[in-house]
Parts: C-alpha cells; sequence; structure tokens
C-alpha cells in the first residue's frame, strides 16, 4: 500500500523527494534479491564419488564453459542448442567408453594389432528417452550410435506436487537383452528417473546394464536413485550444490531445460522459471 | 618361376595336388607373415607422459574402441570417416579444454552464478590444417567453434626420401594473436609437423599458443617437435610402438589416414 501511495504522490509531481523514494521502493521491489550460488568444492565432489562408486562427473574443464552458455538466462536458443548438443555429445562419448569391451585380433594395413572393442553391435544398444526433456539427447546420440533402438518413456512432473505421472511408453521388445543408456537432462527429486528405471526393470532389463545420462544433478536426486537402483552407473555433468525445497528446482540451474532446448519458454511469466 | 610352373600345371589339368601345392605358396606368398604389433603398456606411456609434460594422451576407454575399427584394413569408408569423425571431436572437445578460461559471474533463472568460460571468441582461434590429411579436421572442428579462422599449409612428404615438401599456404593475417590449433592425422618422423609449426613462428605465432592434434603418433615424431617447440601442447590419441625405418610408416599404423578418408586408395598397389 505504501508503494502505491508513493506512485499517486509521484503522478501528482508532489515533491521530488517522492520520486526519489519511489525508485528506492522500485529498486527494493527485486527484493527477490536473487541468491548467489556457489558450486560444490573438490573436497565434496571427492565425497560424492566416493559415497557413489557408480557415479561419474565429468571433468571440470570440459563442461564448464559449456554449461555457464547454458545456464545463462540470455543465452538466445541457437546457442543454448549448439551448447547442449556439444554437452551431450561429450556424456554420450564417456557413457561409449564404459560398455564392455572385448579383445581380439585384427589387421591393419602394415600388420596385427591387439583390437579392444565394444563388445555390442549399434542394434544391442538402446537410448531411452524420459520425454520430453530426454529427446535432447537423441540427435548426436543417434550421431554416434547410428543403429542404436530408441525407447521412449512419457513422464510429467506434477508441478505443484513435484510427484512423477507417467503417461506412455514404447520400449523395444527385447529391452532386456540390451544395453541402456537412459537420458534425461536434469536429475532433481529423483522421481521420474527412479519411475523410468522401474518400468525398466519391469521390462527384465538388469541394473548393470543401464547407464543414466543427465546434464545437470544434485546430491538429493543422486542419493534416491542410487539408493533404489544401486546397480545403474550414472554420469552427470555437473552436481548442483541446491535443490530448492518449495519448487524443487535446481539451483542455479539450467532453468527449464525442455522449454529452452525446444523453444517453448513461456514469455509472461516471471524470470524465475516454472 | 616355379610358381607360374604350377599355374601351367593347374590349367593344364595336371594332378590336383597342383592346385593344393598352388594354395601353398600362394599362402606363402603373404609370406612377409604380417607381425603382430604390441601397443605400448602403461608404464611406457606413463613413462612418455612424464618425459613430456606438455603431451595428453587421450584415455583410452575413450578410444580404444574407434581407433580399432578405423586400423582395420576391412573397415568401409563410411565407418571409416564415422569414426574418424568422433575421434576428431573427442581430440577437439580435449584441446579446449586447455585452453584458458576467465571466471565472472553470470544469472541463471534463478539466481547468480560463477562462470568459467573461455577467454577467446570463436574467431580469436585458428584452426590450421596440414592439407590434405590435416583438413579431415575441419569439419568438426567448425561444427564445435563454428566461428573459427581457418588456415591452411600445404606439406607433401616426399614419399623417396620422408623429407617434407612445402607448397603452399594461407594463414589469416593476424594469426599471431589468435590461439591456434594445428591438426594433421598421423605424426610420424615430425617432419612435416615441425616445418609447419615453423611457418607458424615466422608468422609471429607463440609457442605456447599452440596445441597440435594429431590421432597416432609415436616417440620419434613426438621427441623430435618437442625438442624443437618445447612449449607447444601436443594432444594425441594413441601413440604407436614402431616407426617402421625403411619407409616411415607408424606401426600397426592405419594406412594412409588421407587415401582411407577421402576415398583416393589406390587399388591395385601392394598396401602401404
Amino acid at each position: 500500500m505504501f508503494k502505491n501511495l508513493a506512485k499517486l504522490a509521484c503522478c501528482l509531481g508532489l515533491v521530488n523527494g517522492t520520486f526519489l523514494m519511489c525508485s528506492q521502493l522500485k529498486n527494493d521491489h527485486s527484493h527477490n534479491k536473487m541468491q548467489h550460488y556457489n558450486f560444490l568444492s573438490e573436497n565434496e565432489l571427492h565425497n560424492l564419488l566416493n559415497k557413489h562408486q557408480n557415479l561419474s562427473i565429468l571433468n571440470r574443464n570440459q563442461t564448464e564453459h559449456i554449461l555457464s552458455l547454458m545456464r545463462e538466462a540470455n543465452t538466445d536458443i541457437v546457442t543454448f542448442r549448439k551448447n547442449a548438443d556439444r554437452l551431450i555429445r561429450i556424456l554420450m562419448e564417456q557413457a561409449l567408453a564404459q560398455l564392455e569391451k572385448q579383445n581380439c585380433v585384427k589387421q591393419s594395413p602394415l600388420g596385427f594389432y591387439d583390437a579392444n572393442e565394444v563388445k555390442f553391435s549399434d542394434q544391442e544398444i538402446c537410448i531411452v528417452s524420459i520425454l520430453r526433456s530426454g529427446n535432447a539427447f537423441l540427435n548426436e546420440a543417434l550421431r554416434v550410435i547410428s543403429g542404436a533402438s530408441i525407447g521412449q518413456i512419457l513422464i510429467q512432473r506434477n508441478e505443484e506436487t513435484s510427484m512423477p505421472k507417467y503417461f506412455f511408453e514404447k520400449l523395444p521388445e527385447n529391452i532386456n537383452e540390451q544395453q541402456i543408456i537412459l537420458v534425461d537432462p536434469m536429475l532433481g527429486t529423483g522421481g521420474s528417473a527412479s519411475m523410468a528405471l522401474k518400468i525398466l526393470k519391469n521390462y527384465g532389463v538388469k541394473e548393470e546394464n543401464i547407464i543414466f545420462l543427465t546434464l545437470v544433478s544434485c546430491e538429493q536426486g543422486l542419493n534416491k536413485v542410487f539408493k533404489e537402483h544401486p546397480n545403474i552407473r550414472i554420469i552427470t555433468a555437473q552436481v548442483d550444490p541446491i535443490l530448492i525445497k518449495e519448487s524443487n528446482y535446481l539451483a542455479p540451474g539450467i532453468g527449464d531445460f525442455g522449454d529452452r532446448y525446444f523453444g517453448t519458454v513461456k514469455k509472461h511469466t516471471r524470470s524465475v522459471q516454472v | 618361376m616355379f610358381r607360374n610352373l604350377i599355374k601351367i600345371g593347374g590349367c593344364l589339368g595336371l594332378l590336383s595336388s597342383s592346385n593344393v601345392l598352388c594354395n601353398q605358396i600362394k599362402g606363402k606368398n603373404q609370406d612377409d607373415q604380417l607381425p603382430h604389433y604390441h601397443f605400448l603398456n602403461d608404464h611406457d606411456l606413463q613413462k612418455l607422459q612424464k618425459k613430456h609434460s606438455n603431451l595428453s594422451i587421450i584415455d583410452k576407454s575413450y578410444t580404444e574402441h574407434i581407433l580399432s575399427v578405423i586400423r582395420d584394413v576391412q573397415t568401409d569408408i563410411v565407418d571409416f570417416r564415422k569414426n574418424a569423425d568422433r575421434l576428431i571431436r573427442i581430440l577437439i572437445e580435449q584441446a579446449i579444454s586447455q585452453i584458458d578460461k576467465k571466471k565472472h559471474i553470470k544469472q541463471s533463472p534463478l539466481g547468480y552464478y560463477d562462470a568459467h568460460e573461455l577467454k577467446f571468441q570463436d574467431e580469436e582461434i585458428c584452426f590450421v590444417s596440414i592439407l590434405r590429411s590435416g583438413n579431415a579436421f575441419l569439419i568438426e572442428a567448425l561444427k564445435v567453434m563454428t566461428g573459427a579462422s581457418i588456415g591452411q599449409i600445404l606439406i607433401q612428404r616426399n614419399e623417396e626420401t620422408s623429407q617434407p615438401a612445402y607448397f603452399f599456404q594461407k594463414l589469416p593475417q593476424n594469426i599471431k594473436d589468435q590461439q591456434v590449433i594445428l591438426v594433421d592425422p598421423m605424426l610420424a618422423t615430425g617432419g612435416s609437423a615441425s616445418m609447419a609449426l615453423q611457418i607458424l613462428k615466422n608468422h609471429g605465432v607463440k609457442e605456447e599458443n599452440i596445441t597440435f592434434l594429431t590421432l597416432v603418433s609415436c616417440e620419434q615424431g613426438l621427441g623430435k617437435l618437442f625438442s624443437e617447440y618445447p612449449k607447444i601442447k601436443i594432444i594425441t590419441a594413441q601413440v604407436d610402438p614402431i616407426l617402421l625405418k625403411n619407409i616411415n610408416y607408424l606401426a600397426p599404423g592405419i594406412g594412409d589416414f588421407g587415401d582411407r578418408y577421402f576415398g583416393t586408395v589406390k587399388t591395385n598397389k601392394a598396401q602401404q
């Protein structure tokens, strides 16, 4: 109310002082003074990796520039997509590096050599995307493993309760025999990922055959998923320090990855993405 | 001559055993019973990295499958290109991760965070390709750094003497102010790379601003480059154990990378 009185006073052209007050009040309105979030220290990351043996965090040198651009609220969609794709490619290469290999002897133009190749053909690998955001991974995934199968599970998070809701799935018939790379850009509470993993296990997929890729995650999500599915592997580009209680959003986070990647950002909501 | 006699014998429909003999001799003719090359063990690699602190060898879990496919003489051109591109991308990402960054504070939709970004714009980075094989890197390079400049230096190795011969160059005018990523898939004697590096220095580029990317290298080549240009950085996917003396080819090697990538493999000559 005070604000309104001040505004009224300005409009009525009262003393300059009013104007000054007005500006001050206006500034105070951005009183949801945005916080400065500090990333986890080397020590904290070390502890996290010790706690979860099946967790891999990408080397910061490779990811910090890219993540910095993606996180920035002002980044345009072209830059966002380009950098997301680069990061997704790096994650995919890391997943492939962890697939089982087998030894054989092969021949180069000059002689024989010991070959160590991935045990599985393209078709024996299945990229399972948690729709909608997970689909962002498919471009790069198919560039790297052109013959892979693609599975899709539609799970949406209820924005009020943060509970995951299942809608739909389409998975290869023989998925229980495949190596799975499950993909979803953000890992918040871990609710959606956990639901997807249960679905995969219902189809007979073994935990050891699943690698979960996510760009940004947090301790809570990692803890939950590893607790319920201890034998899967998780590879993440960065672990954010905070999961905001009310909204269950990561902070500093990226905003809504799906909206930013697919260009469906709602214009008139506050910059705090919902 | 003996072989020819057998062939005539075969044609004249003589004893079927001639056929058998024929095969045996044919078998023997691939007599240059190809050797089996063993890769450097972890210990050797560690020593190499200790010796050259500016050397990075990509972790083998990323590269061994890909390299195995591209070395394989039976790999067709589509798979060769696909895998070469994947490996080139991995090398480029590694090169970029080593470029200087600077810190500032930026704003995400939810708050502020510490941003570490490359000190340089795309345009301040120059990929210099040692033609012809080096051009294979440019496709992925421009996917990653769409605004980078491209420099080109044509050096061809005289196959008899293994000496590099210079033909041509086209470099950005301000290259001395740029971060340079020099690219060439194979590093054998180091002759061509050394010549290219000399050219860059003549243009005023500082060694510290140069990263050299190569898929497969060997100790001799690495030794030569680091002794002539100690401050450059080199990133390689694998270090082959042998540099064959007579032809100065890496073994097991990949064959001729340029021919295999660009589809200009000569079919009737014995495989190089």
